[in-house]
């Protein structure tokens, strides 16, 4: 072997034990190690990603029936780092009245993955969301005042469980609680503070192809060798004010997931009767910008 | 006209987003021997299939033996006429036991993706 063979060999093993070794350095969306958390319909998911959720529809009847449709942006600035903002259009119907629309305030967010491990598929970011007052209808509630959330968010895989216990891993969990602040006590002519919320959530998942790929090949024809059943849980709990009632829905569904876009489902039960009423629902579509323009769009600003 | 605006603009998205999308990144298709399995015969060569072809370079295989040795397979080569399926040859005579294969790939759009699976060898 001569000494260029020698060295080329020699940066071949380094290149296969960087393909091996350093895969988590330069992830793709919602990735960490062998885990791929798919984007969640109704909390947000905690990777930081450029993505676009577009439409995102959503039926549930309370007081009235309510349906709404809305769209989000997210754009990384560095590899950890994005921003994000999105609006939403909403239909209110009560029996007996003319329906009410119009949009909810703007909100934007900012989200920072400081933590992703590999070894252990976990994700941990922070993140404020700002939704601003002034931007929105307030005949479809949308509040006169700004509110801003800050939170933390978490995604973890179950992949670093024994192998006996193989048919478990591809369970993961995603979460996330925020404390939503109004940027004043009372808005004119209210008789009632503004309520701090927290807001907080969970999504159990299990993902079909990390079952396939990584523990046992059952064969699955597609479309189901890509799907991942979840159940979702959304609440919110003032922790100031009169009303300190929970509210929130369990949301269980789908969500299959394709090389540059996810489709989702989820059916929505309000937990009590200040949640809602009967069955609502939700489908949202989710394109995955970094696949979609890998190039250029799809690519973080620095 | 109304309704047949949006139907369009589905339609459009999903031919140009959809249609030509079947799976998330270079993920891992299939594999033989099959992810779980077990074989009677020790393979010669491990085969992985993905859903977009990887980059050669950039890529690596590594099976991990029942002892807990950890061999990098090489050469890695394409199989012919399918540039998605990459092939590693196996170490000659594997033993009986459970072996773990670990594989990293990167994609065309320099996106990685990693997993590992396990086979049995079972005479």
């Amino acid at each position: 072997m001569t000494a260029l063979n020698r060295a080329r060999l020699g940066a071949s093993r380094l290149a296969a034990f960087a393909a091996l070794a350093l895969p988590a350095l330069a992830h793709a969306h919602g990735v960490a190690g062998d885990r791929f958390f798919p984007a969640t319909l109704v909390i947000e998911d905690p990777a930081a990603a450029d993505e676009l959720a577009l439409p995102t529809v959503s039926y549930l009847e309370g007081d009235g029936a309510e349906t709404s449709i809305s769209a989000e942006y997210s754009k990384r600035l560095t590899r950890t780092l994005s921003v994000s903002v999105g609006g939403e259009w909403t239909r209110q119907k009560e029996a007996g009245l003319p329906a009410a629309t119009g949009f909810q305030n703007l909100e934007t967010g900012a989200k920072w993955q400081f933590l992703t491990s590999a070894a252990h598929e976990a994700i941990l970011s922070a993140v404020v969301d700002v939704e601003w007052q002034g931007t929105g209808a307030t005949g479809v509630g949308a509040e006169r005042h700004t509110t801003i959330t800050p939170g933390l968010m978490f995604g973890k895989g179950a992949g670093d469980l024994p192998q006996s216990l193989g048919w478990a891993r591809p369970f993961a969990v995603t979460g996330q609680v925020g404390y939503a602040i109004p940027s004043r006590r009372r808005d004119p002519g209210e008789p009632e503070d503004n309520p701090r919320v927290l807001s907080w959530g969970l999504a159990l998942e299990y993902s079909l192809p990390y079952l396939q790929a990584q523990v046992k090949d059952l064969g699955l024809p597609a479309p189901f060798n890509r799907m991942t059943p979840l159940v979702e849980a959304s609440f919110e709990t003032p922790v100031t004010g009169p009303d300190r009632r929970t509210t929130g829905t369990i949301n269980p569904g789908l969500i299959w997931a394709g090389r540059k876009v996810q489709i989702g489902a989820e059916a929505r039960f309000p937990i009590n009767a200040a949640s809602g009423r009967g069955v609502g629902g939700v489908v949202q579509m989710h394109f995955y910008l970094d696949d979609v323009f890998p190039r250029s769009l799809g690519k973080p600003i620095w | 006209m109304r309704n047949i605006l949006p139907a369009a603009v589905v339609a459009a998205v999903l031919s140009g987003f959809g249609a030509g999308c079947a799976f998330a990144h270079a993920q891992l298709v299939q594999a033989d021997p099959r992810v779980g399995s077990t074989v009677r015969e020790a393979p010669a060569i491990i085969s992985l299939r993905f859903n977009e072809a990887p980059r050669l370079p950039g890529s690596a295989v590594m099976l991990i033996g029942p002892d807990g040795r950890k061999t990098l397979l090489e050469p890695l080569a394409r199989a012919p006429g399918d540039p998605m399926t990459l092939l590693a040859p196996t170490p000659r005579d594997l033993r009986p036991g459970t072996y773990r294969v670990r594989w990293g790939a990167l994609s065309s759009g320099a996106h990685r993706t990693q997993g590992d699976f396990a086979f049995t060898v079972h005479p």
